[in-house]
């Protein structure tokens, strides 16, 4: 009977066939976990280079398109190698990428002519890769790392994680530093604090200064930290911008020696 | 009937023999010079030096005519003074600057490569480019020193005392860009050329020091960049990078959709 | 207009369909069937070892089947609705073009062969219908978050789909029942078996948007409109090459699956008559299957590219991850069917042309290269060596054989065993046929010529490919040994149907005489065609790992994780199995209503033909 014997056929070389691949090392692929951005784990800059870096190859989906250095562009920018986008861009404009990046189309000039990038970038902070904002803070953390030196500091990041102070801050979330005690060196900060001659127009408190421009106590002790930071490195009607005339390390180190001095009244605001 | 054919067909074959050789037997710096061309030249000049690059229309004065096909202009000059042009740019022979400066960008070889290159573009009765085993060009690349960040900031603290200082320098910052050519391969606000990135809102994107960096040494961060090291004064680029820096503009000039479209085609 | 119908079934004692009855009565189908459950269920537990916890929602993400898991429902039903989805689009291409010949050359033995190829496909597409309908309802039912999500995007082409189902229906019906009835106006049925061609491909391309967003989504951003979001979901870049592969994969499948078809019932005629009927129909099948079979790979090689262009990860997961052993399961079961395909040609150059002797040498020739081309394309790039081995080895890579495990290697031997095919080919086409026409030997030289140069540049694109780096041998010099093997097809082809015109006939084409072996490579090729579209139907999906739609949907049901392989084939292999006994199954069920007019047609007057319609 030719059928049995058909079918017989059939199932001896199906069999065949699942023996052999039997016979091939058996793996299993789990899916990766799930990560929550948790702002207690968030010490040291490291920590939040490493979220970052977690983040870009995995919940943000960044390296779906995105390279890191090395070779040519392909179908979005490369974000390495010859174009090290930590050191390069302001955070301003991150910012504006992650959340608005229609706003700027990028052209690919190293091709004659040149030409717009295949693939278009979706909104990091909406649906499906929603990241917050602590979380985008990270991944441009990872880049700056990845670029150079990493100029964001773990208390920036915090600060964002907590709801309060970003009301408080009320700027663009990447820009100032909002809510939060730089952790800069205040010694330091006193160096560049006679550097800048700052002293020259303003006293603080106690300490002797010019008269060209207003006592810094009271501002220091009734404002935000970012509004202080705007009026020093933003340009103003009253204020020259030192934006260009400190690196960022000084900077910082300005801005927590200034905090330093700040009073604090106890009960009020502060522990 | 044979016979006359024989007086046509010997010299026409001799001198299809000769020009096969004359151009097969080119040396291979004649190639190099080519790629180079076709990579850094052809935008402006065209792909067959005819000044009709995807960038030309861009550009006031108009880029070069090389094959010389309205007026005889390249048979004219000689070998050292095309050199001298592609070596110190248009502002440096007194020509226009939009012609940019590649003397700190290609090794001697590498000009004299072009130069050889050009010169087959056009006909000219000069002498050839000779490349002597014995005596071979510097293949070495010029070397710039990189420029740090805080090379930056101490030329920003010694320049930059005031306000007023700085705002001499935008101004001064403004005319740089158009004295040294940057209008015809960047746009701002509307004009320029399409060669590099539209910079109407280089001062929004780009860190300051950024700036700087890159346009006192673009090869120290892409080194097959076709932004060329136009060997500026520290002031002057001081001053290009004080007037990029308050280029904030949220549109990029005239179309009114804030984005960098006009002129670029789709992949 | 009244006909003797047509039978092709032997309804004596002892032919087929009473033997399967036999069989089935003797309580055969509890055995085939308990088998079937029994390996099922006995692998399938393999499946829980790595189920995870589902996390809590308020709307139901995900549900499940209890023993049988949702996942592996899905997997079975799908795989069962595209391989009969297949067969009902790949049908109808060759069933026209066999009536188109039979129309052409007057010759009526195609257009009967192509009425038998529709019988089969009518029958089918119920049961097409049947699982689409199962899967979708498991769709919903189990996965209820991607379903939603899905529809949000592409619910217009649920209408289109629903849309053209019922047109396939009604131009299936009219093209099936108005054979006869419109055997006089023959230009219009030809028509209608175009347009039922067009609807089932238009079917086809619009199910193939949905599939394809899901391994390569593209990014939906707000400010795109609904219906400009709907054509970027559906022009995604994988839909086009899936779409390709797909149409030139049906063909295969249809021609593969009638050739096992008439191997079966080769060997259960009884009569010469059906002998002949049958060993033509399996040679017609084989054919077409090859024909289709040559070009596939070039449709596969693209998909895959395009893969890589889309997202780097994805294409290393597949070729060079976890999912990279598949792969070699591949290689083996097309090695297979090469072997076979070739060796079907040959034992008909053997015994239906009678012309072995003559071709012997060539045919050793082409064995060789096939084995060892074979040899070459299953070796993989990293070894399953034991700590020592890997010591003598130096390393996962033997020192020899590792060369050829990288894409240079295999696509050479590839594009040789094509080339290979092709030859048999050939040489089968123009067995006991003399050239008559005045430029055949300079045609025979020029063709010698074009095989040698196009082998020798094959081989040395593939070595020069070692010496490239991957982009250049990506782009330019896989790209040309493609059009250098297509070129070939391309010239020799019409080159030798022209110098066979008016040919003269130096030997007979005996039908019917095949020997069994050759049936049962039939139905091994059959089988194998079938094996591959479940396996590559597999890796598509496992392409996406953990996500719905790559990227984009994460999967968070606990059948996330990608199985292990042994898993994977045993599943598979249970498809097709219950693939095979479903379509003997219909096969069966279609035979029926012309056994049981040839009982009523004997039992009546013996000496009239009865007149009886269709």
């Amino acid at each position: 009977m030719y059928i049995l014997k058909v079918l017989i056929f059939v199932a001896s070389i199906l069999s065949g066939f699942a023996y052999i691949a039997l016979q091939i090392p058996q793996e299993v692929s789990m899916p990766p976990q799930e990560e929550k951005f948790d702002a207690a784990k968030v010490k040291t800059v490291d920590d939040i280079v490493d979220i970052g870096q977690k983040i870009f190859f995995g919940k943000g989906q960044c390296a779906l398109c995105h390279a890191l250095g090395g070779g040519t562009s392909g179908r979005c920018p490369n974000l390495g190698g010859e174009n090290p986008v930590g050191i390069k861009l302001t955070r301003e404009f991150e910012y504006e990428t992650y959340t608005n990046p229609e706003a700027y189309v990028y052209i690919d000039y190293t091709d004659s002519p040149p030409k717009r990038f295949a693939a278009r970038m979706p909104e990091i902070n909406k649906p499906p890769i929603g990241l917050t904002e602590p979380e985008m803070l990270t991944v441009f953390a990872f880049l700056q790392k990845n670029s150079g030196t990493v100029e964001i500091t773990p208390e920036e990041v915090i600060a964002l994680a907590n709801p309060h102070k970003k009301e408080a801050g009320a700027s663009p979330a990447f820009v100032a530093a909002v809510e939060v005690i730089p952790m800069g060196d205040s010694v330091s900060g006193k160096a560049v604090f006679e550097k800048l001659e700052c002293g020259g127009c303003h006293k603080i408190g106690t300490l002797s200064g010019g008269d060209k421009g207003p006592d810094l106590l009271p501002a220091l002790n009734t404002k935000e930290i970012s509004v202080v930071r705007s009026a020093i490195f933003e340009k103003s009607d009253h204020h020259g911008s030192y934006e260009e005339k400190a690196t960022v390390k000084e900077m910082k180190d300005l801005l927590s020696y200034l905090v330093g001095l700040k009073e604090v009244k106890k009960g009020v605001d502060g522990a | 009937m044979k016979k006359r054919l024989q007086f046509v067909f010997v010299p026409v074959s001799m001198l299809f023999l000769f020009v096969i050789g004359g151009i097969g037997c080119q040396p291979k710096q004649v190639a190099e010079g080519k790629k180079t061309f076709d990579k850094f030249c052809s935008p402006c000049h065209g792909a067959d030096g005819a000044g009709d690059g995807y960038n030309a229309k861009n550009l006031d004065p108009h880029a070069r005519d090389l094959t010389d096909a309205q007026e005889s202009y390249m048979a004219k000059l000689s070998n050292p003074e095309i050199y001298e042009v592609i070596s110190k740019g248009g502002a440096g022979v007194d020509l226009a600057p939009t012609m940019p400066t590649f003397g700190k960008v290609f090794s001697e070889e590498e000009i004299w490569s072009l130069v050889a290159y050009i010169r087959t573009l056009h006909s000219h009765e000069g002498k050839d480019v000779k490349f002597d085993e014995a005596k071979p060009y510097n293949t070495k690349k010029p070397r710039v020193a990189s420029v740090t960040e805080t090379d930056f900031v101490a030329l920003m603290a010694a320049k930059v005392a005031d306000d007023a200082a700085k705002a001499e320098l935008i101004t001064l910052g403004a005319e740089m860009f158009d004295e040294y050519g940057c209008i015809g391969c960047h746009k701002v606000k509307g004009k320029g050329g399409i060669l590099g990135p539209n910079l109407s809102r280089a001062g929004f994107m780009l860190q300051p020091q950024f700036i700087y960096r890159w346009v006192t040494n673009p090869q120290s961060f892409k080194p097959e960049t076709r932004m060329p090291n136009l060997d500026l004064p520290e002031e002057d680029a001081l001053a290009v990078t004080l007037y990029l820096g308050t280029l904030k503009d949220p549109e990029f000039g005239g179309d009114g959709t804030g984005r960098e479209t006009a002129g670029v085609e789709k992949h | 207009m009244n006909h003797t119908v047509e039978t092709t079934i032997d309804t004596r004692e002892g032919g087929f369909f009473a033997s399967l009855i036999g069989f089935m009565k003797k309580g055969g189908w509890l055995i085939l069937l308990s088998l079937g459950f029994f390996l099922l269920g006995a692998f399938l537990n393999d499946g829980f070892a790595f189920a995870q916890e589902a996390g809590g929602s308020a709307m139901a993400e995900y549900r499940d089947i209890p023993y049988l898991g949702s996942r592996n429902a899905i997997w079975i039903v799908a795989q069962l609705h595209i391989l009969f989805a297949g067969f009902v689009l790949g049908v109808p291409m060759f069933a026209l073009t066999c009536e188109y010949i039979g129309y052409k050359t007057g010759d009526v033995r195609y257009d009967k062969l192509a009425k038998e190829f529709t019988k089969l496909l009518t029958a089918s597409f119920g049961t097409t219908a049947t699982f689409g309908a199962i899967l979708l309802f498991l769709l919903v039912g189990m996965y209820p978050k991607l379903f939603n999500y899905l529809s949000g995007i592409f619910f217009p082409t649920f209408v289109l789909y629903s849309f053209l189902f019922i047109l396939e229906t009604v131009v299936l019906y009219i093209y099936w029942y108005g054979w006869d009835y419109m055997a006089g106006r023959k230009k219009l049925h030809l028509f209608m078996g175009l347009l039922l061609n067009l609807v089932g491909l238009a079917i086809m391309w619009t199910a193939d948007a949905w599939l394809s967003f899901q391994a390569s989504p593209v990014v939906l951003s707000d400010s795109m409109g609904y219906w400009q979001k709907l054509w970027a979901a559906v022009h995604n870049p994988t839909w086009n090459p899936v779409n390709i592969h797909r149409v030139i994969g049906n063909v295969v499948l249809g021609g593969f699956m009638c050739g096992a078809y008439a191997g079966i019932r080769y060997l259960g005629a009884k009569t010469k008559e059906e002998r002949e009927h049958y060993d033509w129909m399996g040679y017609i099948g084989n054919f077409i299957g090859t024909f289709g079979l040559l070009p596939l790979p070039f449709a596969g090689y693209w998909l895959m590219r395009e893969v890589y262009e889309y997202n780097q990860q994805m294409g290393i997961t597949l070729m060079g991850g976890i999912l990279s052993w598949l792969f070699i399961l591949q290689a083996i079961q097309i090695g297979v069917l090469f072997l076979g395909v070739n060796y079907y040609f040959w034992q008909g150059l053997a015994h239906r042309a009678r012309v072995e002797a003559r071709y012997k040498k060539y045919i050793l020739a082409m064995i060789t290269t096939l084995i060892l081309c074979f040899g070459v394309w299953l070796t993989p790039h990293s070894l399953v060596a034991s700590l020592s081995e890997a010591r003598a080895m130096g390393g996962t890579h033997h020192p020899l054989l590792g060369v050829f495990g990288v894409m240079s290697a295999k696509l050479t031997v590839v594009n040789l065993m094509i080339l290979t095919t092709f030859i048999s080919f050939i040489l089968y086409w123009r067995a006991n046929q003399e050239s008559t026409v005045s430029w055949a030997k300079a045609a025979r030289i020029f063709q010698y010529i074009l095989f040698t140069v196009a082998v020798i540049v094959v081989i040395a694109l593939g070595v020069y490919g070692y010496y490239v780096p991957a982009v250049v041998r990506v782009k330019i010099l896989s790209t040309l040994q493609v059009l250098v093997v297509l070129f070939v097809l391309i010239t020799v082809t019409p080159l030798t149907a022209l110098s066979l015109k008016s040919a003269k006939i130096t030997g007979t084409m005996t039908w019917g005489v095949m020997p069994v072996r050759s049936q049962y490579v039939l139905v091994s090729n059959g089988i194998m065609v079938i094996l591959i579209m479940t396996l590559m139907g597999y890796v598509r999906s496992a392409s996406r790992v953990h996500f719905h739609i790559y990227g984009v949907l994460r999967d968070t049901s606990p059948y996330a994780f990608t199985p292990p392989i042994g898993f994977a084939a045993v599943l598979m292999a249970s498809t097709t199995f219950m693939f095979c006994l479903i379509v003997l199954f219909i096969f069966w069920v279609a035979g029926l209503s012309d056994k049981a007019q040839k009982k009523l047609a004997s039992s009546t007057n013996v000496l009239e033909p009865l007149e009886v319609k269709d």
